[in-house]
């Protein structure tokens, strides 16, 4: 049995260690798109802000794969899916032939319809290869922009301002909110940040990007004109699923799963961040983002796979950690 | 049957083959419902000529304005240059907006006057597609149309920041110029109207539309505060009391529209322009199944109208006689044949003020019973009152259908065949750099500006845009073939091609279809020619610049417009003396 994963983040990783373990016998490959082995990506504003060093990221060792028996190939981009054919193309066009299937290709940050077009004048805060290159630009840059929502601005945020950074937040709603069960924590982090000398503009967006020589020209939806030497935006969080693209496999915003996270289509399983499952509990559709979830779901699926019928239970929230600060995020387990 | 003109390097054809070669080779025209000259009128363009590209756009598609900026496009998912590893199909439908942007000129055709009478019930695209064809045979057409301008959903259904009303007015008028009238304010409104015309006419022809909103009983629906979509669109569009700016702008604050389609997204578009706060659309199906084109969901959520899938309608709230908000269900989808099923148990609220359902649309029933017009009757049906809602240019081509039937029954013809014009040329005029053109975006109104309800968003492109975007195009109409007499078998031309477009063959082999199958072999002994596979090639010209022998042959394949070109099976000799 050859079983293939697309994502070497942690949902794939564990799939592939649990498949291993299940199946002794079987073939695993792991691509992964980044050139980086699996980094623990909540570190990452850490490794900007030198806390930490690089090779602390790091949470499997090279020999790790060769140890368990499973091949992971690295900085390779899966540009299609064929399950009719049970293969994957890689961006070089070489296809590789699967019996099972399993995606777990995380999300990321989209720009959005407006923002698209000034891709170019816009920094990403996703990647290890994003912070990087961020770390060599950092010690120029005094005035930053960051616009968009979600956990990774408040962690970046963070980052900016202990780097002593000049900081303008925009958000789209009457003040910033980010997906934590207390609204109290939320209420209290923003004064916080403002206390600690972050501009927030509320219920506005980044509308235009232009850049003047070293700077770049930031406009708004109420007409701001503001000046940044960097600008970081995002519209949304999204799953990262462009290789299901023609191949039938149902999705909403995330690929959706039942509950023993088998994809519509037979033989082809997701796991992560990527994934979109029914809560009863939310009586909505919901995509499960964090780290402990992408876990279970890839011990789960890496089950599934090798023919067991483990199925997913939802859980109410999870705690996490953010810079040394425990917080209890609206998610599910 | 190839006959070559007194022009050696013109052929025409009326041969099935060359016919078949258009289908599998020029993909955007064959896509197109109404098969439009794509490459011919972007070729117009790259080479700066505005004005050909809008008469080649003119001929076959009689509303270039109105397509140029609403039409579904059919036509850029199968472009070539979208395929895998090439990059993102040409913008089509904002070439044919330039073509008529900056190339529309009065269209006055001779016309050799017939003495016959067609009537046309239904002003839209299929009635004015037919009135044009008919027109340019010489019927004196009249067209009836219940609304006090033409255009039929184009004029009073889509609103003016999608389609502005000058550019309907434009198109309409390029078709009254040929001698169409048209009748506004004038309803028929049953069989013995119609009746009444079918005798005062040589042949009526129904293109009413489908204009009757679909409802749906759900508990609460009487709500004051609920509308349906067309008639929200048609009240919005004009202006009137009750849904007008006045009205809406004090009490349209949060808004849900439900529905998957092109009047369920103007809708949501037309309620954020008329002052609502919130706006959101909630579909049944998913993202990938709504009817409308990307550039719409683009601009949707550009406006910040949100969106909610997998959803059905189950009841409205309302409190003191109006609309508090909606029920809804979230639904599953079955994997095995995609139908939906509701979740028990996942009833949800959406608040909301106001709520418009635009699930659809229908023609009026009343209007002429199922069965009326028989075939040898001087009654005809054309367009959405005969399929169903569709698109514009679906509606046009069925416009196009129905003339030809008219045509054919009120001049005793036999029908038509198609006439392939095959032209040897030296080269395309593209360059291989024109291959690495990124698609073009076009200009939009700026996000603030967006609550102007009538302001169009879509600004076109600018002409310098449009060149550079006309150059993306491969000119899929040339056709590439290798003449194995004078082919010294080099391999220079294999060697150069960006594609596996060309290859050693030992057959090609013609299926059933009419499809051409190229069997390639790596052995010279078995061998039988070097071949250009037209269906994988993209026109770059590598090869024919790499020819030592100069044995790779170019010609270009177009076929005669519809509405004119076409050869009359009853006289076919007779139309053919035409090309010499």
């Amino acid at each position: 049995m050859k079983y293939v994963i697309i994502g070497s983040g942690a949902a794939g990783v564990n799939a592939a260690e649990i498949i291993k373990k299940n199946d002794s016998k079987g073939e695993v490959v792991i691509f992964g798109d980044e050139r980086f082995f699996p980094y623990n990506r909540y570190q990452l504003t850490d490794f900007l802000c030198d806390s930490i060093q690089q090779e602390e990221l790091f949470y499997i060792s090279p020999e790790f794969f060769k140890n368990i028996g499973v091949e992971f190939r690295k900085g390779q981009y899966v540009k299609a899916i064929n399950p009719e054919k049970k293969s994957i193309r890689l961006f070089h066009n070489e296809v590789v032939y699967y019996d099972r299937l399993l995606i777990a290709t995380g999300g990321r940050p989209w720009l959005g319809p407006v923002l698209l077009p000034y891709k170019k004048h816009i920094r990403r805060y996703y990647s290890l290869k994003d912070i990087c290159v961020l770390k060599k630009k950092l010690p120029h840059i005094r005035k930053c922009i960051v616009f968009g929502e979600g956990l990774s601005s408040l962690d970046l945020l963070c980052g900016l301002n202990k780097s002593g950074k000049e900081v303008t937040y925009i958000v789209k709603g009457v003040k910033p909110e980010w997906p934590l069960v207390d609204p109290e924590l939320c209420e209290e982090l923003c004064q916080l940040q403002k206390k600690e000398g972050i501009k927030i503009i509320t219920e506005d967006r980044i509308t235009t990007i232009e850049k003047e020589g070293k700077h770049f020209r930031v406009l708004t939806l109420k007409q701001r004109e503001l000046t940044a030497d960097i600008v970081f935006a995002w519209d949304n969080y999204k799953p990262k699923i462009s290789c299901i693209k023609g191949t039938g496999i149902e999705k909403k915003t995330g690929i959706l799963v039942n509950e023993h996270l088998e994809t519509s289509v037979e033989g082809i399983y997701a796991a992560g961040d990527c994934v979109e499952i029914y809560h009863p509990g939310l009586k909505n559709y919901w995509i499960n983002y964090g780290w402990p979830n992408a876990i279970e779901q890839g011990e789960i699926a890496g089950l599934n796979m090798t023919g067991q019928e483990k199925t997913y239970q939802v859980h109410e929230t999870i705690e996490f950690n953010l810079m040394g600060k425990s917080l209890k995020a609206r998610w599910w387990k | 049957m190839k006959k070559k003109s007194n022009n050696n390097s013109t052929y025409v054809s009326t041969d099935l083959i060359d016919r078949k070669w258009i289908d599998v080779n020029i993909p955007c025209r064959t896509a197109c419902p109404i098969m439009t000259d794509i490459p011919g009128y972007i070729q117009a363009i790259m080479e700066g000529d505005y004005e050909t590209a809008f008469r080649i756009n003119r001929m076959d598609n009689v509303l270039p304005g109105v397509l140029g900026r609403i039409c579904n496009r059919p036509c850029e998912p199968v472009c070539r240059h979208g395929r895998d590893g090439l990059g993102d199909p040409v913008s089509i439908c904002f070439l044919k907006r330039s073509a008529a942007d900056f190339g529309m000129r009065n269209f006055k055709p001779d016309i050799k006057p017939i003495d016959k009478k067609v009537c046309i019930i239904g002003g839209g695209p299929a009635g004015l597609t037919a009135a044009n064809d008919l027109a340019l045979k010489g019927y004196r057409v009249t067209i009836l149309e219940q609304f006090d301008r033409p255009g039929g959903m184009l004029s009073c259904g889509i609103p003016q920041f999608r389609l502005p009303y000058d550019v309907v007015a434009g198109d309409v008028k390029s078709i009254t110029d040929l001698g169409v009238e048209i009748k506004t304010g004038y309803r028929v409104n049953n069989e013995a109207e119609i009746e009444k015309l079918k005798k005062e006419y040589d042949a009526v022809l129904l293109a009413g539309g489908c204009q009757v909103a679909k409802v749906v009983d759900i508990p609460g629906i009487e709500s004051p505060g609920v509308y349906w979509g067309l008639d929200f669109m048609i009240a919005a569009n004009r202006g009137s009391p009750g849904i007008g700016n006045s009205l809406v702008d004090s009490s349209m604050k949060k808004v849900v529209v439900t529905g998957g389609g092109f009047t369920a997204v103007d809708c949501a578009r037309m309620a954020y322009r008329l002052g609502a706060k919130e706006v959101a659309l909630a579909y049944r199906r998913t993202k990938d199944d709504m009817y409308v084109t990307a550039n719409e969901l683009e601009a949707m959520e550009a406006e910040g109208i949100q969106l909610a899938f997998l959803v059905s309608p189950v009841g409205i709230e309302s409190k003191e006689g109006r609309v508090t908000g909606i029920s809804f269900e979230h639904n599953r989808i079955d994997k095995s044949d995609r139908t939906i099923t509701p979740i028990a148990g996942s009833e949800f609220l959406m608040e909301a003020d106001s709520v418009i359902f635009a699930i659809g649309q229908e023609a009026e029933e009343e209007i002429i019973k199922e069965g009326s017009g028989k075939p040898a009757d001087n009654f005809f049906v054309a367009g959405d009152f005969r399929s169903g809602a569709s698109t514009v240019i679906e509606a046009a081509a069925d416009g196009r259908k129905a003339g030809k039937e008219i045509h054919r029954f009120l001049s005793h013809s036999e029908g038509y065949r198609d006439v392939v014009t095959i032209f040897e040329v030296k080269e395309t005029g593209r360059e291989r750099a024109y291959d690495f053109i990124d698609r073009q975006p076009m200009d939009e109104t700026p996000l603030h500006e967006r609550r102007i309800k009538d302001k169009e968003v879509g600004l076109g492109f600018s002409k310098e845009k449009s060149l550079i975007e006309a150059r993306r195009c491969y000119l899929c109409h040339y056709n590439f073939q290798i003449d194995i007499d004078r082919c010294i078998y080099c391999l220079a031309c294999i060697d150069v091609m960006p594609l596996d477009c060309i290859m050693m063959s030992k057959d090609i082999r013609v299926d059933k279809d009419g499809n051409l199958h190229h069997i390639k072999t790596e052995r010279w002994d078995e061998m039988q020619a070097i071949t250009i596979d037209n269906d994988k090639c993209i026109r770059c010209g590598n090869c024919v610049r790499a020819c030592p022998v100069d044995c790779i042959s170019i010609s270009k394949y177009t076929l005669a417009p519809h509405a004119w070109g076409s050869v009359e099976a009853a006289a076919p000799e007779a139309k053919k003396e035409s090309f010499k």
